[in-house]
């Protein structure tokens, strides 16, 4: 009787570590579960904050946004270009002797 | 005994009672509460896929996505109904009452409000932290300029399950590349929604949809759009359009066409604007035809550039008398000298020199007739008559552009012929595919056919630099570059007969003709300040070539 007695309490001993190890990994589990849940919700909120950045860089780099900033800083249209041929050119500009 | 039966049928009663229900539930329901269980223990989530963009050739975005919201009602969780149809109307800029009639629907659980709404708007309603309101993630097109390439971009609207589809242009003929394919993720879930780390689990991610490269170059495209919107008010057009193309690949560098439309507002527009006039409508070319025709001319033998024509009055067809367009005759004159002069009359000498035969077969050759299998959804060409069709009068009145139908792009892609030695080159829009992993698929030039030697195409090409230099429209071309050109007014057939007075005006040409960057065509309809290509389409022409030159550096040459 007292050998079976002692072969049980080591015996319930482990099974009591075990089940409790189990409910604690499978807490953990759980508890990973929702982080898995928090992790994909920030990825999906810095894919949308990359959306709108690009939004506003596309949006700061058109061509109607530069035309306004220009038009307000004072910029206009040059009313007459005049192209000159390298031959015709009158000085040497950009060329070293 | 009848106790024993009476327990008996009771019991046996009971057991087919029993089986009954069992069979009810695992044969007859069984899909359903598989289905139903299933919901209670996995989740089950699309991944839509985002659907490229489109960028210029400089690297530009003409068309991306904006971070948009499905807003939807719950209407359980609504605490006060009154105060909810006013905040969220205001906001959203709903009336009350519609917002009023959907909420308030019987039975309904989940009732969607506003579809893509704006994120500011979004934000605005959570942080008012109002009950009974929901929002999904519904990205939307965004384009950062505005209207600017209305027509060939296209437009994306809803198919008929509500999901996301390209319409006309772009949009619609790489419908399937920009839009991607939508993912799935399934995932066993715990009491509170949570998903399970060790539980099962399917994760199909989605392909985002592909990005477009144009050939269009964004600087070029906007020069075109604004000087076609200045030339429309100033010579009082009904509508015009600007197609410019890099004759040596094919590639368009800009198309604009006015009136045009804001894709992001499409609805609120006439159905009529979203086809591309360029790619979808036909016009008669008039003079701005006389050119190639005389290239096939040269091209086959029959005359040189130097054939003296004698140019003495109208010439005869048929029952038809064919005059030149101001009515004044020169005598003898080279065939130079008859695109100088833009001659009808001189025109009808080279075409009757080709024989009807060669002059069939060249506007086979040219492209007239077929689609130039351009990629964009909306193009549809003419029909050519058929070869036994052509009466005297008709090959007659088409050498000088007259009685023939071609698209604008047939026309410009035509020209690029002689801009670039002689080869009829396919027109495109796009120049890389590139898939979201970063896969490039490069779309190659694709010479069709050589139309003329390469001898010929030169010749031409002087001879259309001498009709800028020497016709109607020298007072506009700008001093020191050398432009090969040629100016059409084309009167518009109404009814079966012509209208004298509503023309469409074009001019058609490529610069600098040692080594040409590009070939243009510009169409005016029916201008009201003249109805003379010379008067309207060609200073459009040169006001949008010089500013091309500047931007393209390109100094002028004497």
């Amino acid at each position: 009787m007292k050998t079976i007695t002692k072969a049980l309490i080591p015996t319930t001993l482990l099974f009591v570590l075990l089940l409790t190890a189990q409910i604690v990994y499978s807490c953990r589990l759980v508890g990973d579960g929702k982080e898995i849940k928090t992790i994909d919700m920030q990825i999906d909120q810095v894919r949308q904050n990359v959306l709108i950045s690009e939004e506003k860089v596309a949006s700061a780099s058109s061509l109607t946004t530069i035309s306004e900033k220009a038009t307000a800083m004072g910029f206009e249209s040059a009313p007459k270009v005049v192209t000159m041929n390298a031959d015709s050119l009158v000085v040497a500009f950009g060329q070293s002797r | 005994m009848w106790r024993i039966w009476s327990v008996f049928s009771l019991f046996s009663f009971c057991f087919i009672l029993i089986v009954g229900r069992l069979f009810y539930w695992q044969v007859i329901s069984s899909t359903r509460l598989k289905a139903e269980a299933a919901s209670q223990h996995f989740l089950e989530m699309s991944l839509p896929a985002e659907r490229g963009t489109i960028k210029t050739a400089d690297g530009y975005s003409l068309v991306m996505n904006k971070a948009a919201y499905l807003v939807y009602a719950e209407p359980k969780n609504i605490t006060n109904l009154p105060v909810y149809f006013k905040t969220v109307g205001q906001i959203l800029e709903i009336p009350e009452a519609t917002i009023s009639a959907m909420v308030t629907q019987p039975n309904r659980v989940w009732i969607p409000i506003a579809h893509k709404v704006d994120n500011d708007k979004v934000q605005q309603l959570k942080s008012l932290a109002i009950s009974g309101i929901g929002f999904e993630k519904e990205p939307k097109r965004y384009y950062p300029e505005a209207s600017m390439a209305a027509n060939l971009l296209g437009f994306v609207g809803q198919d008929q399950n509500g999901n996301d589809k390209g319409y006309f242009g772009l949009e619609g003929y790489y419908n399937r590349e920009l839009q991607g394919k939508t993912g799935s993720m399934t995932i066993e879930k715990d009491v509170s929604g949570a998903p399970i780390l060790i539980g099962e689990s399917l994760r199909v991610e989605p392909a985002n949809g592909s990005t477009l490269h144009l050939w269009i170059d964004r600087t070029i495209q906007n020069i075109a759009e604004l000087r076609l919107k200045q030339g429309i008010e100033k010579y009082g057009a009904k509508e015009g359009s600007v197609v410019i193309m890099d004759p040596k690949t094919g590639g368009i560098l800009a198309m604009a066409s006015g009136p045009s439309y804001d894709p992001a507002k499409y609805g609120e527009y006439d159905r009529e604007l979203y086809k591309n006039p360029i790619v979808a409508s036909t016009y008669e070319p008039g003079s701005t035809f006389k050119a190639l025709v005389l290239a096939a001319a040269i091209d086959a033998g029959v005359i040189k550039a130097d054939t003296i024509f004698d140019e003495t009055g109208p010439v005869q067809v048929s029952d038809y008398s064919i005059r030149t367009w101001n009515n004044e005759y020169h005598g003898p004159i080279t065939m130079t000298k008859v695109l100088e002069y833009s001659s009808n009359v001189g025109m009808v000498f080279a075409e009757k020199k080709l024989g009807e035969e060669k002059f069939v077969q060249f506007l086979k050759n040219v492209g007239f007739g077929t689609n130039t299998n351009v990629d964009l959804e909306d193009e549809a060409s003419p029909e050519l008559r058929g070869d036994r069709d052509w009466k005297e009068i008709d090959l007659a009145t088409a050498s000088f552009g007259q009685g023939i139908a071609v698209t604008p792009l047939q026309m410009v892609r035509a020209t690029g012929a002689i801009a670039n030695g002689g080869w009829l080159m396919e027109p495109h829009m796009v120049k890389t595919i590139e898939s979201a992993d970063g896969k490039i698929t490069d779309i190659k030039a694709k010479k069709i056919r050589q139309l003329f030697k390469a001898s010929t195409a030169e010749v031409v090409s002087e001879m259309m630099v001498s009709a800028v230099d020497n016709g109607e429209a020298k007072w506009a071309k700008p001093k020191g570059y050398r432009i090969a050109g040629k100016t059409g007014t084309a009167q518009i057939p109404v009814a079966g007969h012509y209208d004298d007075k509503k023309t469409i005006a074009s001019f058609v040409g490529f610069a600098p003709v040692d080594d040409p960057k590009f070939v243009m065509l510009v169409t005016l309809r029916e201008p009201s300040s003249s109805q003379w290509g010379s008067e309207t389409a060609a200073p459009l022409f040169f006001n949008i070539a010089k500013d091309i030159f500047l931007y393209l550096g390109i100094p002028a040459q004497s």
